[in-house]
C-alpha cells in the first residue's frame, strides 16, 4: 500500500480532531510562555516550549489518531494476511507519517500564533528569561535540536506500534508498546525520586538537557542521542525482519477508509 | 437478548484481557504505594483503609493515566472486529439487530464496570491482609466531590469511589462500543476514548469566552479522577453524562449504518440464491 493510500485510509474526522487538539495545545503554550516571559513568544520559542516535554505523553495519545492501525487492516495484521511491506519500506512509511505529524504541529503552531498574537515573530533572542533556564543556546538552536529529537522519538514509537501490530493477528495492540515507553519515562524519574540520569531510558535522550527534572541539568550529546534512537529503531527493524522472514509481500492494493 | 448478554459476559470473564486489566490495576496500585512514601512530604499510610485511599484515590495515583484504556481493551474486540457476520445473523434471526446491539451495549457496560469493581475488591482484600500498623498521622488534604467524607466516614468514601469508577468504566466501555460500531475500526475503538479523555483538556483554552464557556462544564477531561482535583459532583456527573450521550449517539448511528449494510447483504444473498435456483 502506498503512502498516499495509507493516508487516505485515515478518515477526515481523525485529521480534524488531531488539528483541533494540536491547536488547543499551541494556544495553551502561547498563554504559558506569555505568563513566563511577559510578552508574546517568538515562533522558535513556541515550538521549543511545546516540544520540550521529554515524556510527550499528551502528544503520543493524539499521535495514535494517525498510527494506531499502522500495519493493520480490518481483516487483521498485514503480516498475517501476507500483505506486509519490507522492513525498510515500513520504516520509510513510519518516517513519512512522523514527518507529517511534526509538520502538522509546526503549521498549527504558526496558525495559532498568527491568530493569538496577530503577527509572526521569528526573532532569535529569548523574549525575557530563557525558557527553562537555557542560557547556553538561542531559541533557534533550542528548537533545531528539539524538533529532530522529537521526530526520532516518534519515529521509534511509530515503528514499535507497527511491529507489535504486525505480531498481533486479530487486534491492533501496538499502541500499548508506546504507552509503556511513555509511562516508564514518566514514572521512573517522577515517582521513584531518582536524581541522576540513568542513561538508558528513552526520556534521557528526548530533551535538549538530559532531563528537565534533574539538578544540575546535564547538557546532552546530540550525536549520542542520534545513535541511541538509531540503535532502538534498528533493534525494532531486526525484530520485524525476523517476523517478516519467509513471507512474500503481496502486490499493493487500496484499502477501505477507517 | 439475555442469552447474548450472559454469553458476552461469560466470554469476557474467561478472556485473558479481563484478568490482564485486573492485573494492571493491581500493579498500578502497588507502584503508587511503593513510590508515594519516597517523597518526604507524604507520610506512610497506616491501616488497610488508608492504604487503599493512598494507593488509588489521592493525588499521584497511576490509575488515572491507564483508566480510559482499560474498558476499551476489554470490550474493544467485542465491538469492532469480525462481528458483522454475527450482526447479520442476529438481524435475520429471532433476536433482531436492535436487540442484538442493545444486548452488546449492556454487556459492555457491565464488563467495563466489572473490571474496576473486581480490581478494587481484590485490592481491598490485599490491603486488609497487609494492614500496615505504622501509626504516622495522615494529614493529606482531601479533594473532590466527597472530600468531607474522607475522614468522617472513610468506608463510605471508598464505596462511593468504587461506584464512581464503575460508572466511569461502564460509560467508557459504551463509548468504545459506539466508536467500534460507527467507525468500524478496532484501533479507534481502543484508542479514541483515551484521545477524548486526555485531549479534551487542551480544548479548555479555546472555549474560554462568553459564547462557548458553558462547554467547560461538559468537557470530559480526566473524568476518572475522584480525590485529586476539586471538581464538584454536578460537574463530574455532567462530564460523564456528556460521554454517555456521545456513546448513545454513536451506538444509534452505528445501528442504522449496520442495519443498512446487513439489509443490503441479506438482499444480495437472496438475489444470489435466486440466481443459483435459476441456473
Amino acid at each position: 500500500m502506498s503512502l498516499m493510500q495509507t493516508l487516505k485510509r485515515i478518515s477526515i474526522w481523525r485529521w480534524l480532531l488531531l488539528g483541533l487538539i494540536l491547536y488547543g495545545i499551541s494556544f495553551e503554550s502561547i498563554y504559558i510562555t506569555n505568563d513566563l516571559m511577559m510578552g508574546n513568544p517568538s515562533f522558535q520559542e513556541l515550538v521549543f516550549s511545546q516540544m520540550a516535554d521529554p515524556i510527550t505523553f499528551r502528544y503520543y495519545i493524539i499521535f495514535l489518531l494517525l498510527v494506531a492501525d499502522f500495519g493493520f487492516t480490518r481483516g487483521g495484521s498485514e503480516l498475517a494476511q501476507g500483505k506486509a511491506r519490507r522492513p525498510g519500506r515500513s520504516l520509510r512509511f513510519a518516517a513519512a507519517i512522523c514527518g507529517i505529524f511534526v509538520a502538522f504541529i509546526l503549521i498549527v503552531s504558526l496558525l495559532a500564533m498568527l491568530l493569538r498574537c496577530g503577527s509572526l515573530n521569528f526573532g532569535d533572542e529569548w523574549s525575557a528569561e530563557p525558557l527553562f533556564g537555557l542560557e547556553w543556546v538561542s531559541p533557534s538552536v533550542a528548537a533545531l535540536i528539539t524538533v529532530p529529537l522529537f521526530f526520532l522519538r516518534f519515529l521509534f514509537l511509530a515503528f514499535l506500534i507497527f511491529v507489535i501490530n504486525s505480531a498481533c493477528k486479530k487486534m491492533p495492540y501496538g499502541f500499548i508498546g508506546g504507552l509503556a515507553v511513555c509511562l516508564t519515562d514518566g514514572v521512573v524519574y517522577n515517582d521513584f525520586n531518582i536524581m541522576k540520569p540513568l542513561g538508558f531510558l528513552p526520556v534521557d535522550y528526548s530533551y535538549i538537557e538530559s532531563s528537565l527534572r534533574l539538578t544540575p541539568s546535564v547538557e546532552l550529546d546530540i550525536a549520542l542521542c542520534v545513535l541511541y534512537w538509531g540503535a532502538l529503531i534498528a533493534a525494532a527493524c531486526v525484530v520485524y525482519r525476523f517476523m517478516h522472514r519467509g513471507r512474500k509481500p503481496e502486490k499493493e492494493k487500496g484499502g477501505a477508509q477507517i | 437478548m439475555k442469552r447474548i448478554i450472559i454469553g458476552d459476559l461469560g466470554e469476557i470473564i474467561r478472556s485473558w484481557r479481563f484478568w490482564a486489566m485486573v492485573g494492571i490495576m493491581l500493579a498500578s496500585t502497588a507502584i503508587t504505594l511503593i513510590t508515594t512514601p519516597s517523597f518526604t512530604y507524604v507520610p506512610r499510610p497506616y491501616g488497610w483503609i488508608n492504604l487503599f485511599v493512598c494507593g488509588n484515590i489521592t493525588d499521584g495515583a497511576l490509575a488515572p493515566f491507564l483508566a480510559p484504556f482499560i474498558p476499551a481493551l476489554i470490550v474493544g474486540p467485542l465491538a469492532a472486529a469480525g462481528r458483522e457476520r454475527e450482526a447479520a445473523e442476529a438481524a435475520q434471526g429471532d433476536t433482531g439487530l436492535k436487540k442484538y446491539i442493545a444486548a452488546r451495549s449492556v454487556s459492555s457496560f457491565v464488563a467495563g464496570s466489572g473490571v474496576f469493581v473486581v480490581s478494587f475488591l481484590i485490592i481491598l482484600a490485599a490491603c486488609l491482609i497487609i494492614d500496615p500498623t505504622n501509626k504516622t498521622v495522615i494529614d493529606e488534604i482531601p479533594y473532590g466531590p466527597f472530600k468531607e467524607l474522607r475522614y468522617a466516614n472513610t468506608p463510605l468514601y471508598i464505596t462511593l469511589f468504587i461506584l464512581h469508577t464503575a460508572l466511569f468504566g461502564g460509560i467508557y466501555a459504551l463509548l468504545s462500543v459506539g466508536i467500534g460500531l460507527k467507525a468500524k475500526s478496532a484501533a479507534m475503538a481502543l484508542v479514541l476514548p483515551a484521545v477524548i479523555y486526555f485531549g479534551s483538556g487542551s480544548l479548555y483554552i479555546l472555549i474560554k469566552n462568553t459564547i462557548f464557556s458553558w462547554l467547560t462544564n461538559i468537557l470530559p477531561y480526566v473524568t476518572y479522577d475522584f480525590g485529586a482535583g476539586d471538581t464538584p459532583l454536578w460537574k463530574k456527573l455532567l462530564e460523564l453524562g456528556s460521554i454517555f450521550m456521545l456513546s448513545v449517539i454513536l451506538i444509534i448511528s452505528g445501528y442504522f449504518k449496520l442495519k443498512k449494510e446487513t439489509s443490503a447483504s441479506i438482499a444480495k444473498g437472496d438475489e444470489e440464491k435466486e440466481n443459483e435456483k435459476g441456473f
